[in-house]
């Protein structure tokens, strides 16, 4: 299975939210699918940890040319997954399709996962005392379906499927909207971000204006845990150094010590 | 009978045996938190608690290994600072006097010190030392500084809701910077400590809490005048 990656054009976006909402009445269903809870159950409780997409509705601009901008918040599925580095019970892990997947089973809430995130994405729920995060419908992917909040889009605002598939169909839609509208359009997250995040499997077309309106990191980086991933490199290296010194040093130390005692320089 | 001299007191011997074991606890139990490469430990307590809770499946060894490991860590934290605080306050009692201030300051007297090492532990021969000498001192107060932001960034992690992501993430590599550094001058403040030209202040610390006049007189030329007021 090649990696598949998510699209979310906000032109075509009206904002209408079947994205989140068929994204929480999936995580329900997957309750009642796989935990065998009833629906009733499955469905009284305001849980957090059942919805992946979070809409941030902004202004920009002065009146009369103001307009609103709905940034999603979520998981982007990044090519390095700093959250899936720094999990040190292998909870998360990369699926065949790029998904970076928490497993709850053998999640243990240590809230790693939400420090190393540069876009601030896996939260503790207190319901459950795990982590929990977008898992990109790796269910649905891996049985020949689209991710819920695709499926939901009745726009075409999301889409979906192989990453050289959706990248042309991305690029073609930014260099159209570049040419109609005479602004720049940018498929953020379709080239490298940096060496922390790489390619994001999660990519969105943009005004090149609005990135920072769309909450669009250029630069998303986490720099106390780049300091805490060399520092455990130089810190192995210092302490292989400690302790080949300190032995070396023992039998120096020795070797001189019995050259001493023979030579009447000290006593035993 | 020789006569003695008081090198540590009964509550320095106590903190320290327990600051041992409690380390030892703090470091076995957070090794595998902060890297894979310690993933051992993890798998080697994962292993006989599932086969004791009766969970067959493999996947969650790890995660039990840790879960239980990060019990012993908190609880090891806890009981370090309950054991600390005596110390603490014994140390602040007596602050002017401790032998971890430098008997002179300036680079001068700091490249003499080294000196004076170079003479007990590469040219075996007198040297003249304090009740520490200076390597002792500098390595005090790495491991006091070290224990301090082990403890306070700690702390701040166990109530992380009150900090912003960011903020969390530079507690975190604060935490694990402190240890790397803590270790690596635990691991030389071990080797002197054990060394067998060391094993009369060995011998004080865990035993007697008393070094012998003359062994003073000859291994810490410093301190004896100061005792002496020569």
């Amino acid at each position: 299975m090649s990696i598949q990656i998510k699209c979310y054009d906000t032109t075509p976006c009206i904002r209408c939210f079947a994205c989140m909402i068929n994204c929480s009445v999936e995580e329900r269903l997957r309750l009642q699918r796989e935990n065998a809870i009833g629906m009733e159950k499955s469905v009284q409780h305001t849980l957090a940890h059942l919805n992946h997409l979070s809409p941030k509705r902004t202004e920009i601009g002065i009146y009369p040319e103001a307009r609103q901008v709905t940034a999603f918040h979520h998981c982007n599925h990044c090519e390095n997954s700093p959250c899936e580095e720094i999990c040190p019970t292998g909870a998360i892990s990369t699926r065949k399709g790029g998904e970076v997947v928490i497993n709850e089973d053998i999640c243990i809430g240590c809230k790693s996962c939400g420090d190393a995130c540069p876009f601030d994405v896996p939260k503790y729920s207190t319901s459950n005392e795990k982590a929990y995060k977008c898992h990109g419908c790796y269910d649905r992917v891996e049985n020949g379906m689209k991710q819920s909040c695709v499926e939901a889009c009745p726009t075409q605002a999301m889409f979906s499927g192989p990453t050289d598939e959706v990248l042309n169909e991305a690029n073609r839609r930014a260099a159209l909207y570049t040419s109609t509208t005479g602004n720049k359009y940018v498929v953020y997250g379709a080239e490298k971000i940096n060496n922390f995040v790489g390619e994001l499997r999660w990519i969105t077309i943009v005004p090149a204006s609005d990135l920072a309106a769309y909450q669009l990191d250029t630069a998303p980086n986490r720099t106390a845990i780049q300091w805490r991933d060399y520092a455990k490199v130089g810190g192995g290296a210092l302490a292989a150094t400690a302790i080949i010194g300190t032995t070396a040093h023992l039998i120096y130390w020795l070797d001189k010590r019995k050259k001493k005692i023979a030579e009447g320089e000290i006593h035993e | 009978m020789n006569k003695k001299i008081q090198a540590y007191n009964s509550l320095e011997m106590w903190f320290h045996k327990h600051l041992i074991h409690l380390m030892a606890f703090l470091i076995i139990s957070g090794l595998p938190i902060l890297s894979k490469s310690f993933n051992f430990i993890a798998y080697g307590v994962g292993i006989p608690i599932n086969w004791f809770t009766g969970n067959g499946q493999t996947d969650h060894i790890l995660a039990s290994g840790i879960s239980f490991l990060r019990v012993i860590h908190l609880s090891s934290g806890f009981l370090l600072t309950i054991v600390i605080i005596p110390f603490i306050f014994s140390m602040l009692k007596k602050i002017n006097t401790l032998s971890i201030w430098p008997d002179k300051w300036g680079v001068q007297a700091s490249v003499d010190g080294l000196i004076e090492m170079k003479k007990n532990y590469i040219d075996l021969e007198h040297a003249e030392f304090g009740k520490m000498n200076i390597g002792q001192k500098a390595s005090a107060w790495v491991m006091a500084i070290c224990t301090a932001a082990l403890m306070i960034s700690g702390y701040s992690l166990l109530f992380r809701e009150l900090f912003s992501a960011e903020t969390a993430s530079l507690i975190r590599a604060i935490h694990a910077i402190s240890f790397i550094v803590l270790a690596v001058v635990l691991i030389i403040h071990i080797y002197f400590a054990t060394h067998p030209a060391n094993k009369a202040a060995y011998k004080a610390m865990f035993k007697t809490g008393e070094m012998d006049e003359e062994y003073v007189k000859e291994h810490h030329s410093l301190w004896y005048k100061k005792l002496h007021k020569l």
